[in-house]
């Protein structure tokens, strides 16, 4: 799915040409005369990057953007990065827009090429500060090799399944002693995942795990695969384990190792963007 | 491969899964990812024997993307049983079916795990969605099981 920017200009002509310029680079526009056109689009739709003018009758690009970061955090949904256009040099205004925390900010007239490079870097490092960053988790690296994919040239879904098993693995085997493993099992109940982006040969996946529910013998982990370099989501998943003992085979606690294991990483879901 | 016939829909059965030492996992039992691997060859299997001109499909910009996919377990499995894979269909849409394969024990008729995926079909010269082909959906809608 192409990248929506949202572009706020009362100039006409300053919108169509970055309109055209956007659409041209693949990305999918909405624009917004006014803040307050601004503020009633964002009310109904998603974004992945604001696109301002600083200066505009009513509501300045700045104030636009307070205000919108309000109704997101009133709708509970995560920050959009935002990029300030400015005619002249303001300086009043770039040191709000600084103070405001806005990812960047370009001088009119601007050289379309380097425009486009930045809104690139802007979203870019917006994922990977979201995959970094937004919660902690264990990381696991994987490259994808020829022999994971298929004739279509793509990594075929059982071997993205093959992965979340590898990653699971990778961040409980530190806890697993070979004593521990002759007593207890970590039996999967329920698994899923959803696919948004195909890979292929030599791209590397990021695999960040993080721990939900985790109760007396049971535990879910979440899954975010993103590709490395540009951080797109490639999928989500989810597993839910039992810890079953082997002699009895009913379930039994969960040995305290495996609770240091899964404490660090553990979210809220409620709090989580994306739905596992 | 049979196909059985229900009430109102078919079912393609595939029953050439034996589990081998290297399906189990450090305890013996059937490794989980297994059931992942083994639904992408009922599937296969089903296209290859149920849909006339399958091969052609593949020849065309139309592709199948798996979407989503999740999976129950009940019971386990262990080397040398002898597993039966029961495939149909559901939620048929205009670009995307599901399909559900329910893995039982030959020899106890226990379901040991079940399936679900998501099948939806692109056009790779243009990227967008793209109808189910005919024939291919023939053969989906035969075997499209009606949600309780």
């Amino acid at each position: 799915m192409p990248k929506k920017i949202l572009v706020i200009d009362d100039e006409e002509l300053i919108v169509e040409t970055v309109e055209r310029a956007l659409r041209r680079a693949g990305y999918e526009v909405v624009s917004a005369r006014s803040g307050r056109e601004a503020l009633e689009q964002v009310r109904h739709s998603d974004f992945d990057l604001i696109i301002t003018d600083i200066r505009m009758p009513d509501l300045n690009g700045v104030d636009t953007l307070s205000h919108i970061r309000d109704v997101l955090k009133e709708k509970g949904r995560p920050k959009i990065p935002e990029i300030c256009m400015t005619g002249y040099a303001d300086e009043a205004m770039m040191r709000k827009a600084e103070a405001l925390g806005a990812a960047d900010w370009i001088e009119k007239p601007f050289d379309l090429n380097n425009f486009l490079d930045r809104i690139h870097r802007v979203m870019t490092l917006h994922q990977m500060e979201y995959f970094n960053y937004s919660h902690k988790g264990f990381v696991y690296k994987y490259v994808v090799m020829l022999t994971d994919t298929d004739q279509f040239q793509h990594m075929s879904f059982a071997n993205y399944l093959k992965l979340m098993f590898l990653a699971a693995d990778a961040l409980i085997l530190p806890a697993l002693d070979h004593g521990l493993l002759q007593k207890i099992r970590f039996r999967l109940a329920a698994s899923r995942m959803q696919f948004k982006r195909q890979t292929a040969p030599g791209d590397i996946i990021l695999v960040k795990v993080n721990a939900s529910e985790v109760n007396d013998s049971d535990f879910s982990l979440l899954f975010t695969f993103v590709l490395q370099g540009s951080a797109d989501l490639v999928g989500l998943g989810r597993q839910a384990y039992e810890l079953i003992d082997l002699r009895t085979g009913e379930r039994t606690p969960l040995p305290e190792k495996i609770n240091q294991l899964l404490i660090p990483v553990k979210v809220e879901e409620a709090n989580l963007v994306y739905k596992y | 491969m049979e196909e059985t016939q229900a009430p109102s829909h078919k079912v393609f059965v595939y029953d050439k899964i034996g589990v081998f030492f290297k399906h189990t996992d450090y305890h013996g039992f059937v490794h989980p990812y297994n059931y992942f691997e083994w639904t992408s060859y009922v599937r296969e299997a089903f296209f290859r024997e149920t849909v006339a001109g399958f091969r052609q499909i593949l020849d065309t910009p139309i592709k199948m993307m798996t979407v989503k996919i999740e999976s129950s377990a009940f019971h386990d499995s262990y080397f040398g049983d002898c597993i039966e894979a029961q495939l149909t269909i559901s939620r048929i849409k205009k670009v995307s079916f599901d399909v559900i394969v329910r893995f039982s024990n030959k020899l106890s008729r226990q379901i040991v795990c079940t399936t679900k995926h998501t099948l939806v079909f692109i056009d790779s010269d243009t990227q967008k969605f793209a109808d189910i082909p005919d024939d291919l959906k023939k053969a989906v809608v035969e075997h499209e099981e009606n949600e309780p």
